[in-house]
């Protein structure tokens, strides 16, 4: 704090503060709380103010088209099919097409969503298997637009929808208000079990598979009245944090003796090519070195067709359905978070114990485990934490590599909450959860490596 | 080498009782040359003795390194043979020879505390815990650091390290202890006790010490025997006396200690002393190396047997510089023929009188050695021009 009030003066030091607190407040705490906040509070469209506010928005839209059809003409009735689209977001279009003039040949105006939609009677957003009604849960008559009565009173029984739905919108949204959202709702839609209907054969199938066990094992999959059930999401968590610690063993494994040849046994000079060999590859854009695996590992790609060629398969290996191929893609995109960490420490070893370690008579196992390990456990550790981070993360690699052939990772289901099912609520709370998983792992990883935090000073 | 099993008392007895433990160590025909292409060591046998402290002395870049890099093993020979006791070494790597390296700069692991330092030779070789614990103590009480035995290296002050480095050395009872100018980093208080420390553990153990040095006062004072090097070839070998009073060769002369240096062409023998006549004047000293009548040549006279008694060889002079030791006083003289010349006197007081006045001053044709020409140490004038 001094040395930086020596070094850079008082108006430096001050911005130099302001930002560091302005970065840590907008992109780190800030962000969390709000994530934290809506993955605790219910998509607003699923609470009943928000029914009832779209009651009102369908009995108006009703009302205005059915004024079009009081004075019934050619032009009219045209223009009616075009129901106006309900404005609540659900996605179910404007039927237009449903409004054939033969099925409604008898009534006074065609098929309007709006009205058909315009019902006190109105089904609520509760959670499956529990039905509930907004005019009996508010105490409300029973109000529809009938398509048989008469305009007019088609528009008077809207009119009077359209009421008692903004009066009840009102008194809910204050009430909803005042009284507090929060709940964990949307966490616990991570373990809900979802039935999966199979037969027989399948599964049995699926039962013999070893992975199925072990997921049987920590209750992630389990039968219940010989229905079979799946906790979908805690097992693609599973699954992605099993894969994405693998990856970085098998990336320690790897980079760990590239990291030693590069930096301790190598002349300098010709450590520059083996640098800059390791460097190449990662000037290419990350998409580009990605998708470069798939003319090798497609159907028609080289490795079948080398196979094919020679005639060791008769059928292209569908390298896309299999784990592995994520898998071994993600070491491959990632390795380098792990070799210079490593690298960088190694560097700052004096060769001199190595020798002194050998000239005393210890193996070359030895002098890895016991001189070069140690001294590296510094960069072991902040290569394992980037290398795992970034591989628990991933995104593009499933994406590109398996095309939705096989099963997602963590960080694709939370997408397509957000995105996919426009049920940001749910991805917040599974995005927040997996982070905070991450953490702990890191964590408990950082504990049984007895690594402090001093020494990541050292890795650079 | 003893395997485990050994406790305290047995190791207390080797360490201590057994005078003949070292075993000595012979260069055969050794040369090392480096892929680059550059010959560090030129063909070269020596023998060194069992138990005996050696010192090979030499300036930086002469190849002494490399010689004992060879010998631990981390060099192989270009050609030629180094044996171990009757045990040839060629193909052994340094994990399997009964040497122990102590380098430049220590090499101790900074992350092990002081006694794992010291065990970690005997961990190497799967003695127990208890055991290795035992020897450590043992050791580190022999270098006077038993209550240090938990602190992390970093901890201690450089004498402490050195002494722990030296213990860690000695616990894989090696027969040769190799030692790579390991005072160097010490200020000169702290070099000289343990140069006395490093002679006494030599006494101690009786193990065969390498020492190599660039400080002739360092290989002057502790060793048995010294090897004087140059530009990877051994120049002399001998006792420190032998090699101070008859260098045979002008930078064996030059090196080790001051001399003073007239060149010029032989121009009479007699016997084993010949006359050799330089710019300077005509002068008489001893010529071990056989020179005849007609070669260049050098005579090298120490500074301490310059003096102002009459001899044979007389050249006047007056005083240049004056530089007062204590005891002696340091005269830098110049002759009137132009050459400067160092002596030292003893400090009488009549040293004052005789500044400007042109003074004669001489050294007995015994003390004076004349040698062929060769290459010369450098000067510190030389060094520092550079």
């Amino acid at each position: 704090m001094n040395g930086l009030f020596q070094s850079f003066g008082k108006g430096l030091t001050a911005i130099f503060f302001a930002c560091v607190v302005a970065w840590a407040l907008v992109l780190i705490i800030l962000p969390q709380l709000a994530m934290l906040e809506r993955a605790m509070t219910k998509p607003a469209r699923q609470l009943d103010s928000s029914v009832a506010g779209s009651l009102e928005r369908d009995a108006a839209n009703c009302v205005n088209i059915l004024g079009h059809y009081l004075e019934p003409t050619e032009a009219s009735a045209e223009s009616g099919g075009v129901a106006i689209p309900s404005a609540t977001g659900m996605a179910i279009p404007s039927m237009s097409g449903m409004a054939s003039p033969t099925l409604n040949a008898g009534a006074a105006r065609p098929y309007i969503l709006q009205c058909d939609r315009a019902t006190t009677h109105r089904k609520m957003v509760r959670e499956s298997g529990e039905r509930a009604f907004l005019d009996q849960l508010y105490d409300l008559p029973a109000l529809s637009v009938s398509a048989d009565a008469p305009i007019p009173d088609q528009i008077e029984t809207a009119r009077q929808i359209e009421q008692i739905a903004a009066q009840l919108y009102t008194t809910l949204q204050e009430a909803e208000a005042n009284a507090s959202q929060l709940g964990f709702g949307n966490f616990t839609a991570i373990g809900k079990p979802v039935m999966i209907p199979r037969t027989a054969e399948a599964q049995a199938q699926s039962d013999a598979a070893w992975a199925s066990k072990a997921l049987s094992l920590i209750g992630l999959r389990f039968t219940k009245d010989g229905n079979s059930y799946q906790r979908i999401g805690l097992e693609v968590l599973a699954r992605t944090l099993f894969f994405a610690i693998c990856a970085t063993l098998l990336s320690l494994i790897v980079c760990y003796p590239i990291a030693y040849k590069v930096a301790l046994a190598t002349t300098p000079e010709r450590a520059v090519w083996l640098m800059l060999g390791l460097i190449i590859p990662y000037a290419i854009v990350e998409l580009m070195r990605i998708y470069a695996w798939t003319s090798i590992i497609d159907n028609r790609g080289l490795i079948n067709e080398v196979l094919l060629w020679v005639g060791a398969i008769t059928e292209p290996i569908q390298f896309k359905r299999s784990a592995l191929t994520v898998f071994v893609v993600i070491v491959y995109t990632y390795v380098l978070f792990m070799v210079f960490p490593i690298y960088n420490v190694m560097n700052t070893l004096d060769r001199n114990q190595i020798e002194a370690a050998r000239d005393l008579g210890a193996s070359t196992a030895r002098v890895h485990w016991r001189i070069i390990m140690p001294h590296s456990k510094a960069g072991i550790a902040v290569g394992c934490i980037a290398t795992f981070m970034l591989a628990a993360g991933a995104f593009s690699v499933p994406r590109i590599i398996s095309r939705g052939l096989q099963s997602e990772w963590f960080s694709q289901t939370i997408y397509n909450k957000f995105f996919e099912a426009e049920n940001s609520n749910i991805g917040a709370a599974y995005s927040f959860s997996y982070t905070l998983v991450c953490f702990v792992i890191v964590a408990v990883f950082m504990w049984v490596m007895r690594t402090r935090l001093k020494d990541f000073a050292r890795v650079q | 080498m003893t395997k485990g099993g050994s406790g305290a008392t047995g190791a207390a007895f080797r360490l201590c009782g057994d005078k003949m433990r070292g075993k000595s160590v012979t260069l055969d025909q050794l040369e090392v040359t480096y892929p680059n292409g550059f010959t560090a060591v030129q063909r070269t046998n020596l023998v060194v003795e069992a138990g005996e402290f050696f010192s090979i002395l030499g300036p930086s870049g002469c190849g002494k390194t490399t010689i004992l890099r060879s010998v631990s093993g981390f060099v192989q020979p270009s050609s030629g043979r180094i044996l171990i006791g009757d045990q040839d070494q060629t193909g052994l790597g340094p994990n399997t020879r009964e040497t122990a390296l102590i380098f430049q700069n220590l090499a101790l692991f900074p992350l092990m505390p002081v006694w794992e330092n010291v065990a970690f030779g005997l961990e190497a070789r799967g003695v127990s815990k208890r055991d290795r614990r035992a020897k450590a103590e043992e050791l580190l009480h022999l270098v006077a650091l038993s209550d240090q035995a938990d602190k992390k290296p970093g901890e201690l002050s450089g004498g402490q390290r050195q002494r722990v480095a030296i213990a860690r050395a000695l616990a894989v009872d090696p027969s040769v202890l190799l030692l790579d100018e390991p005072l160097s980093a010490l200020d000169l208080k702290l070099r000289q006790h343990m140069r006395a420390e490093l002679r006494n553990i030599q006494k101690k153990t009786g193990v065969t010490f390498i020492y190599i040095t660039h400080d002739q006062g360092e290989a002057l004072t502790m060793s048995d025997r010294i090897a004087v090097m140059n530009a990877g070839r051994i120049e002399q070998v001998g006792t420190a006396d032998h090699i101070y009073s008859n260098p045979v060769s002008a930078f064996s002369a030059s090196f080790v200690g001051e001399a003073n240096q007239l060149a010029g062409l032989i121009s009479a023998v007699d016997g084993n002393m010949a006359h050799i006549d330089t710019p300077h004047g005509r002068f008489l000293g001893q010529n071990p190396k056989g020179l005849s009548i007609g070669e260049d040549a050098i005579l090298f006279v120490r500074p301490e047997n310059v003096g102002f008694e009459p001899s044979k060889n007389m050249v006047s002079a007056r005083v240049l510089r004056r530089d007062l030791e204590g005891p002696f006083v340091n005269l830098l003289m110049a002759t009137t023929s132009g050459a400067e010349m160092a002596m030292y006197v003893p400090n009488t007081g009549e040293i004052e009188a005789m500044q400007g006045a042109e003074l004669q001053i001489g050294f007995a044709p015994q003390k004076a050695t004349i040698l062929p020409v060769g290459p010369v140490a450098r000067t510190g004038q030389d060094i520092a021009a550079q």
